[in-house]
């Protein structure tokens, strides 16, 4: 298969994981879309950067989470947080067909977004990505206990957010 | 094991990607990688540091060998053959100048008389304040 092929396969296969990600933690469209660009760049530059690892899934969300931790300083930096997010579509989650529904997911993009970078990005790989505490340890190089006791921190603080609104979905 | 918390939020789809940037997103990794795959070769791998800086010292070189060119005097082989005698007369009138001078020198002059060579005697001679005869 030539780089070519292979870059297209790399981004049908895992685009759309990096993009959920990556929205999820900066947060931003525009940052997302240059975060993704430099993952893509970088792999058609070396595309040997692949070769060998097991976990290609788990190999990209590394990359996507340095060039996040990377995009939200910058942003920081440049302190146009508020207007970028002003003018931009940073919805997370598909529309709802019902309002209730809807309504949780709005709550729940809401509550995400109060969690430390930090518990956000192991919530989201655990959630959405469907990753094992060890995959989610190696992708943000971290201690597989504290990658579970962020996960556990930030769920309790989501359920304790979402709770009125989640009984009521259930009854 | 996950409880039906987790089961829910799990349920609620991520928003994909806009389609279009698939396409965008790869022709321009492309585009990057095949431009700094190209090796820079010759005089320009040279310059390649810093080629706005070498741009910068060529113009100040253009600049200054301009300057130097408009500014040389002209060759006296060129110059015009009234500026030639001019010149002659003026040398000829400096060479009876400075004949003048050496004839009225020589005229003012003192004979020289050698000094006489220090030695034991004559050093004694000054201290006591006696002068030679």
């Amino acid at each position: 298969m030539n780089d070519t092929a292979q870059l297209g396969r790399l981004y049908d296969e895992h685009a759309h994981a990096l993009f959920g990600f990556l929205l999820n933690l900066t947060r931003s469209e525009s940052d997302t879309r240059d975060a993704l660009q430099e993952i893509f760049r970088r792999l058609a530059l070396k595309p040997e950067l692949l070769t060998g690892v097991r976990d290609e899934r788990g190999f990209l969300l590394r990359m996507a989470h340095n060039q996040a931790v990377d995009a939200i300083r910058r942003r920081a930096a440049r302190d146009r947080k508020h207007e970028a997010q002003a003018v931009e579509n940073t919805a997370l989650f598909v529309p709802a067909p019902d309002a209730d529904t809807q309504t949780f997911r709005v709550e729940l993009e809401a509550a995400l977004a109060e969690l430390p970078e930090e518990q956000r990005a192991v919530v989201h790989l655990k959630l959405w990505a469907g990753l094992t505490f060890e995959r989610i340890a190696e992708a943000l190089e971290i201690p597989l206990n504290t990658a579970a006791s962020r996960y556990r921190y930030g769920l309790d603080k989501m359920r304790e957010r979402l709770r009125p609104l989640y009984a009521e979905i259930k009854s | 094991m996950n409880s039906e918390f987790e089961k829910k939020l799990m349920e609620q789809p991520l928003r994909a990607a806009p389609p279009e940037w698939r396409a965008q997103v790869l022709r321009e990794a492309r585009v990057t990688a095949v431009q700094q795959a190209e090796p820079v070769t010759g005089w320009r791998s040279w310059l390649w540091p810093a080629p706005k800086a070498w741009a910068a010292l060529a113009v100040c070189w253009l600049v200054l060998l301009a300057a130097n060119t408009i500014n040389q005097p002209v060759p006296v082989a060129l110059a015009g053959r009234a500026d030639t005698r001019a010149l002659q007369t003026a040398l000829a009138e400096k060479r009876r100048a400075i004949q003048d001078v050496d004839v009225v020198v020589a005229n003012h002059a003192q004979p020289v008389m050698p000094r006489p060579r220090p030695g034991a005697s004559s050093w004694l001679r000054e201290e006591k304040g006696v002068l030679p005869c």
